[in-house]
Order: structure tokens, then C-alpha cells, then sequence
């Protein structure tokens, strides 16, 4: 018996039912589905954080200040001054880019202010990195003191021997060598009654001075007669800027001016000079430093005031450092004064007891270098020896470490983020994370003076605190409790367990579709 | 004819798509990855050691999984590391079981010479604690700090060696907690994978004692770590004997001859991580025992077994004698 064909509102009903169907199953069960299954990742902007490493690397817009070390071309080891100019300009290119070229020796000399364990800890370094040096005694039976001058020799296929000495100093003087500056200095030639300084562009000594970041703001390529703000807080620094800015503003309106381009402000205890040009330098003009201090007294300029130690009122200039002399002593040009090399000097005036100022400026650069105290066990003798203690002006090699650390940690964020697929972030994290990174850029803002116009202690402690807000804040960022990975669950596995679930559902679903889609072609 | 082909695509396409996911990373890439990781890291020796001890079985039957996380609880306290280096998770606790025949006891031999459930032992996480998100988030740290006690965290940091235990039932890639969930081979590779990116340790030295073992890390791919596990895929790990009058199995074959050999060790021995992997006997242990040493670069014939058992470790001088006075 035939069949009475189906009534047509029976097709239509079905056709209805199947298409409502499948459009609750697109519309809204396979959104719900796959909001409901997806992880929670909440987008971080994980770009921005190699330029944090890439800021602090370049130390841009940070002061430095430069270590009582240098590096010098051993000239024993050229023949004649044309190999020195072309060796200075590799080994400086090499030791600027730090790629490790070959180099073909240098000489680590150690200033005054280093103590001998500093000396030795320096020699040892680059001896450690497979360096040879002109003393044959195998360290560490021979001991270095600062007065020796050695030169290091770099094997032909040394590596990166540059790069572990520098990371040796930065060890044996617990700073951050960002960067190196090269000094191009006269050379210094004695003379009855005067110190000559004459200049060359490849001299036999070519310095370089390893810079420490310091948190102080630096207005390079900018005149400090020009400067009206206040740099630093005290009143004694200050004080002692304006007599040096009167100084340097009678200086470039002297004679002297032809030798000077611009002066940087490198601290609050001495100037930096740049060399016009080397044309200049090439003429061979001489500055004595009978002129120099004539031009001093010249000046009329008030002594300022401290109170020593043992209460003895001393007063006394800052001097510049136009006058480079043998870099390893303190040479006294006049009866009542004295300089250091790349540090400037002191003239006292009146004529008091020199002892005291020393006293005061060795504090100045004890203060700024803060050299470590740590105790040194001679292996020759078993002697031990103690530096002298650590001073309390660690705040901008905190601040450092501190960005340092921030930086890592949201490295290794953005590292476990991107690797984990699975793991979830949440909005919290978001949160840390900008704020972590909001506090790193308002210290570095702090470091760089421009919040308040000017950098002093007080600021340096404030970015001391931002920097480790935001160490601390990434470090909660990166253990945030709700950040976990999720369950692994493989592909394999999600079919392996959707399948069985969904797949009976969808059996009638597609018979269904199929049959509708079959009598509407038979219809046709 | 049209359908048949839809069909066999979608088959292929399923069949592709569940291929696809292949996670295992080549050799040559991971010894890549290890040599940068490492190289970013600077050389040091460990300064502190940490043990994360875990049973994951519940109920009486399981008496022996509890016996072999206490048995390495005593011995690692032995060596040196203290309680508050040591993080016990006891998923059931059997002492206090009614069916105990010597209640507030746990005995590792029939002998009964020992009881590894005395007064002195301080369990960290115990019963329903113990879960996989529990050990995860020990490993990674992931706590809330204003919740969690310190004594449960562990606070290592890049300096740390960590021994890792885990005991219960498990197969190829799983482990079951409490007979409710289980974390998987990749669960835990991810964790240490965390662990290391996050600095919380210098070395890790990973033991397991299950059923096919060995599958529970292979799927490791961070610096520093050794392994090892007690079977292999598709083998069984067996207990060694029962106490008639505990009435069940009181330790595993693999825990069992662990301890046999750890026994010998003290606190200043000369005994290397590689003499204890080399006495293990197939024919005792009843199953083949595995090693995964290709992400750890150190020779492990020099690796004393007391960097990892003991507390012996250099000593970071604090160089600002000021501050020591404050």
C-alpha cells in the first residue's frame, strides 16, 4: 500500500525544526562553546620590554663618572708612532664596540685612589683571561700593587678577552661598566718650572676610561655657564658650582677658549673637557701651568668653607682638570695646591693645612667611587689585609640592579607567556605588569633629572624606591596566584574527549539536514 | 558517491589534525635551547637544598606509597636538609587508619625496626591538600603569600638543588592523585619549565616510583635536571614484601633498593649520583629502571649524592661587615 504523500505543512514544519536546530547549534552553542573552553589570555604588551633592557644598556641620558683606571696603549710593542695611531684607532673601535677583536696588548694601569688589591684583582682578571703579561711570576705568588704598570698581552685568537676583563672590573669594583669613553690626553712632557701640556691626536698614551653609571643627570654638549638651574642639594655643592661655573665662564672667555668646545658637567666634583678639534691639538700649542694658575688667581674667586674632622676650618677651589700630568701621581703645581689626574684638583686659599682638604676631596671621591671593603688574604705570606669599609652611597648601583632585576623578570614573563600556550593570564597580571613597568620609566625619568628640573639626593632615593617598586611589582607579576597553566590537554586529547560527546549529537543533526536538503531537491 | 568523499576527507582531515600536534622537540633544538639557557645563567655552586616528597595514593592498600615518601623524608632529614626545606605531601594518612594494627605507626620493612611515623615529622600538605594543582603551584610558587604559611611554600631560589619524589599509581605519562585526578608528564615538565625561567633552582634531581615510570619525564626540556623512574612504558612497578601483620605490601621494589644504597651514605661521602644509578638491578627491582641525564651538562660520576640528599653547599660571604653589625 502506497503511501499518501506527506503533507506539505508536515515538510515545512520539519525543514523548521531541523534549521532551528542547527541554528542554535552555530549560533549559539559553538560561541558558548568555545568561550566557555578558551583560556583567558589577556593581551600584554610584551614588545616594550626588550626596549627596557635596550634603554638601560645604553645608559642614555645617565651621568658617568669615570673609574681611577685606565687603559693604556703599551707603546713598547709598536715600532713607531704611525703603528701607534693605526693600533689606538683598532683597539679603541674594538674596545668601543666590545666585539673582540683581536688586540695587540694594552696596559692595565691603576690609579691612586685604587687600593693594591684592587691593582692585583685587575692584573688577575685579564690574566684570567688568558692574557699574557710582562711579569713572568705566574699570579698569584707575584702581588700587584697600583705603582706597577703591566701590560697585557692578548693572544692573536683571543676571543672576548676584552669583554671578561671588563666584566672582572665590574666585579673587583662592584660597578656597572656600562660604556667606555676614550679620552684622546696630551702628553705630558716636564719642564723647568712649568708643566707643558702638549697635545696630539694619537699620543703614546690613549686612555680609556671606563665609565660607572651614576645616578646624576648629565647635560652633555651643553656649556655649564649656560646652566641657571640647581643641581645639587647641599649647600656646600652648591657653593661650589658657582664658583666653578665662574671659572669655566672666565675660562672660555681666556685664551684658553681655543682649547675648549664644550665643558661637561660630570659630577659635583669635577669638569670634563672636549677637545676643540684635533687641528688644534695638532699645532702643538702649549698651556703652562704658570699661565693656568694666573688665570686663577685672576679670578677673585671666594674660597668655600668646611668644617674637617678635627674641627679645623679649611677652605678651598675646585680646579679642573686642564692640566694632565703623569696620571699615576699627585703632582703639585703650586706650593698650595695639587691635582689628580682626570679629577681635577684643589687650590687652597688661603693657605691653610693641605692635609685637611685632601681629607675632604678624598671623601668627595671615596663617596663617589664607593669603593668596597672586603678582606684580602695574601697567599704568599697568609697576611690578611682590610679595605676600608663600604660607604653608604649604594643607591644609584641599587637603582641599577633594581631596574636590572625588573627588567628580567618581566623578560621571563614575556618568555613564559609566549611559550605557554596554555596558560592563562589574567587581568591582574595586565595590571602588574603596567605598573611595573610605569615605576621602572619614572625612575629612569628620576635618574635622568627631568622630573624636578634637577637631580639631587632626594630624587636619587626616590628612583632608588621606583626601581624597586618595580622590581617588586614584576616579581608579583610573574607569581601572580591565578596566572597558572591550565591542564595540559593535547589536541589528541580534546578529540579524544569531544568526540564521544559531540559526536552522537551531531547524528541527527546531519541525517536531519540531509533529508530536509534531499526533499527540497526533489522538489525542484 | 559525493557523501563517501565529503566523508573520507573529513576522516583524513581529523586524522591529520590529530597528528599534528607533535610536541616533542628535536634533540638538536633542546641542546640548543639548554646551551643558551645556560649560558645566560652565571656559573655557581648551589647554596641550599630542598625536598618536595609527595604520595599521591589514598586508602589502606596503598600503605606502601607512604612508607616510601616517609622512608625518603627520614633519609634526606638524615643527610641535613631540615623541615623547613622539605615540603611533605601524605595523601592519606595510614598511621591513624582503624585498620592499623599498630596505630600511629608506619613501618618501611617487616622487620618493624623502624617507624617512620614517630613524633618528629612534620607533614606539609596531608589527605584531600594533596592535589595536582597543590603540587603545581608548590613548584611554581603560584600562592597567595597572605594565605599560604611559609612552612608550605617552597622558597628556593636560583641557587637551589631540589629533590623531587613523587610515589603512587600512575601510567604512560600520568600519575593519579587521591584516585581522583592526575597530572601528566607535560604538567610537570611545564612546571619545571616555569621554575627555571622564574630562578627557583640551580639543579634538580627527579625520582619517581610508579607504574611505567619513565614516561613522566620524558617530557622535560628545561637546564639542570636528572631523572629517574622505576619502569619503563607498559612495565609494572612492584612492591618488595608485606607485613602479615600490617596485612599489606609495606614497600616498593624501586624505593626499597634506593634506600638500601642511600643507607651507606653519610653526610661527608664521597658517593656520586651515577654509583647509586649504577646499583640498580633489573633482576631485583623486577623492572628496568630508567635515566634522562641529557639536560644535565654535569658529569654524574663527580656529582656528589649529597648535592642533592644532604646540605652540604659553599657559602655566599656577605662582603658589608657594616651591615652584619645593624
Amino acid at each position: 500500500m502506497a503511501l499518501s504523500p506527506e503533507p506539505a505543512e508536515a515538510v515545512s514544519l520539519r525543514r523548521n525544526v531541523v534549521f532551528s536546530f542547527w541554528a542554535v547549534f552555530l549560533f549559539l552553542g559553538l560561541p558558548l562553546w568555545y568561550q566557555t573552553t578558551a583560556i583567558h589570555r589577556t593581551p600584554l604588551p610584551l614588545s616594550k620590554v626588550p626596549k627596557l633592557n635596550a634603554l638601560l644598556e645604553s645608559g642614555l641620558g645617565l651621568a658617568d663618572h669615570s673609574l681611577p683606571i685606565a687603559v693604556n696603549l703599551d707603546s713598547s710593542c709598536v715600532a713607531d708612532a704611525g703603528t701607534v695611531a693605526a693600533v689606538n684607532e683598532r683597539l679603541g673601535q674594538s674596545l668601543l664596540k666590545s666585539s673582540g677583536d683581536r688586540n695587540p696588548a694594552f696596559t692595565i694601569k691603576v690609579r691612586d685612589k685604587a687600593s693594591d688589591e684592587q691593582a692585583h684583582a685587575a692584573v688577575e682578571t685579564a690574566y684570567e683571561a688568558d692574557c699574557t703579561w710582562t711579569k713572568k711570576t705566574p699570579l698569584p705568588k707575584t702581588r700587584i700593587s697600583k705603582t706597577d704598570k703591566i701590560s697585557i698581552y692578548i693572544p692573536e685568537d683571543g676571543g672576548n678577552q676584552v669583554d671578561r676583563i671588563v666584566e672582572g672590573l665590574e666585579s673587583i669594583f662592584k660597578a656597572d661598566i656600562l660604556f667606555f669613553n676614550r679620552h684622546r690626553l696630551g702628553s705630558v712632557e716636564d719642564a723647568p718650572g712649568s708643566i707643558l701640556v702638549k697635545g696630539s691626536p694619537y699620543s703614546e698614551q690613549v686612555h680609556f676610561s671606563f665609565t660607572l653609571l651614576v645616578a646624576y643627570g648629565q647635560d652633555s654638549e651643553q656649556s655649564l655657564a649656560s646652566r641657571t638651574d640647581s643641581v645639587l642639594d647641599s649647600q656646600t655643592q652648591k657653593s661650589w658650582r658657582s664658583q666653578i661655573s665662574a671659572l669655566v665662564s672666565s675660562l672660555e672667555n681666556s685664551e684658553l677658549s681655543r682649547y675648549l668646545s664644550s665643558i661637561t658637567y660630570d659630577s659635583d666634583i669635577g669638569f670634563q673637557y672636549i677637545s676643540k678639534s684635533d687641528a688644534d691639538m695638532l699645532a702643538g700649542s702649549t698651556v703652562t701651568a704658570d699661565q693656568l694658575s694666573s688665570l686663577m688667581d685672576s679670578f677673585e674667586l671666594q674660597p668655600v668653607t668646611f668644617k674637617s674632622e678635627d674641627s679645623a676650618e679649611v677652605g678651598f677651589f675646585q680646579f679642573i682638570y686642564l692640566l694632565l700630568p703623569d696620571s699615576e701621581k699627585t703632582t703639585r703645581s703650586r706650593p698650595m695646591s695639587f691635582t689628580i689626574a682626570n679629577w681635577g684638583g684643589v687650590i687652597l686659599s688661603p693657605a691653610l693645612e693641605i692635609a685637611s682638604a685632601t681629607k675632604i676631596f678624598e671623601k668627595q671621591i671615596d663617596k663617589l667611587l664607593s669603593p668596597v671593603s672586603f678582606i684580602l688574604t695574601d697567599p704568599t705570606t697568609g697576611s690578611t689585609s682590610t679595605l676600608r669599609p663600604m660607604r653608604h652611597e649604594f643607591a644609584r648601583i641599587a637603582t641599577i640592579t633594581n631596574l636590572r632585576a625588573a627588567s628580567d623578570t618581566l623578560s621571563a614573563l614575556s618568555h613564559l607567556v609566549t611559550s605557554l600556550k596554555e596558560m592563562a593570564v589574567p587581568q591582574t597580571v595586565r595590571d602588574l605588569f603596567d605598573s611595573s613597568f610605569f615605576e621602572w620609566r619614572e625612575s629612569v625619568a628620576v635618574l635622568h633629572g627631568r622630573r624636578r628640573g634637577a637631580y639631587n639626593k632626594v630624587s636619587e632615593q626616590l628612583s632608588l624606591r621606583r626601581a624597586a617598586a618595580a622590581a617588586r611589582v614584576a616579581k608579583k607579576a610573574v607569581f601572580e596566584k591565578n596566572m597558572m597553566l591550565n591542564m595540559f590537554v593535547p589536541f589528541q586529547h580534546k578529540v579524544a574527549v569531544y568526540l564521544p560527546l559531540l559526536g552522537p549529537g551531531l547524528v541527527p543533526l546531519f541525517i536531519s539536514l540531509k533529508r530536509v536538503l534531499k526533499e527540497r531537491r526533489n522538489q525542484q | 558517491m559525493r557523501m563517501r568523499i565529503l566523508y573520507s576527507i573529513i576522516l583524513l582531515a581529523a586524522l591529520l589534525l590529530v597528528n599534528a600536534d607533535d610536541s616533542a622537540i628535536p634533540d638538536e633544538q633542546l641542546q640548543q635551547y639548554l646551551t643558551d639557557q645556560l649560558a645566560a645563567r652565571p656559573a655557581s655552586n648551589h647554596t641550599n637544598n630542598w625536598a618536595v616528597l609527595v604520595s599521591t595514593s589514598r586508602f589502606w592498600f596503598n600503605y606502601r606509597h607512604l612508607a616510601n615518601v616517609l622512608s625518603m623524608y627520614r633519609t634526606v632529614k638524615r643527610l641535613g636538609i631540615p623541615d623547613s626545606q622539605i615540603i611533605l605531601m601524605l595523601a592519606d594518612d595510614v598511621a591513624c587508619n582503624p585498620r592499623n594494627a599498630f596505630p600511629g605507626t608506619v613501618y618501611n620493612n617487616a622487620d618493624r625496626a623502624l617507624d617512620l611515623y614517630s613524633n618528629n615529622i612534620e607533614v606539609d600538605y596531608r589527605g584531600y591538600e594533596v592535589t595536582v594543582e597543590a603540587f603545581v603551584r608548590v613548584l611554581t610558587d603560584k600562592v597567595d603569600p597572605a594565605v599560604t604559611p611559609r612552612s608550605k611554600r617552597l622558597l628556593t631560589d636560583e641557587n637551589s638543588n631540589i629533590f623531587i619524589y613523587m610515589t603512587g599509581h600512575g601510567g604512560n605519562e600520568f600519575l593519579k592523585f587521591q584516585d581522583a585526578e592526575e597530572i601528566s608528564a607535560f604538567d610537570i615538565a611545564d612546571a619545571i619549565a616555569q621554575m627555571w625561567e622564574t630562578k627557583r633552582y640551580k639543579e634538580i634531581f627527579f625520582m619517581i616510583d610508579t607504574c611505567q615510570a619513565n614516561t613522566m619525564y620524558s617530557k622535560f626540556y628545561s637546564p639542570n635536571v636528572v631523572a629517574v623512574g622505576s619502569s619503563e612504558l607498559d612495565e609494572s612497578s612492584y612492591s618488595h614484601h608485606a607485613d602479615s601483620d600490617v596485612g599489606v605490601a609495606v614497600i616498593d621494589r624501586f624505593t626499597y633498593y634506593n634506600l638500601e644504597f642511600l643507607e651507606k651514605v653519610e653526610k661527608g661521602s664521597t658517593l656520586t649520583l651515577q654509583d647509586l644509578f649504577d646499583s640498580y638491578d633489573p633482576a631485583e627491582i623486577h623492572s628496568h629502571a630508567g635515566l634522562r641525564s641529557d639536560l644535565y651538562r654535569r658529569n654524574l660520576s663527580q656529582v656528589p649524592i649529597t648535592d642533592f640528599f644532604g646540605n652540604a653547599q659553599a657559602i655566599e660571604i656577605d662582603e658589608d661587615e657594616e651591615e652584619e653589625e645593624e
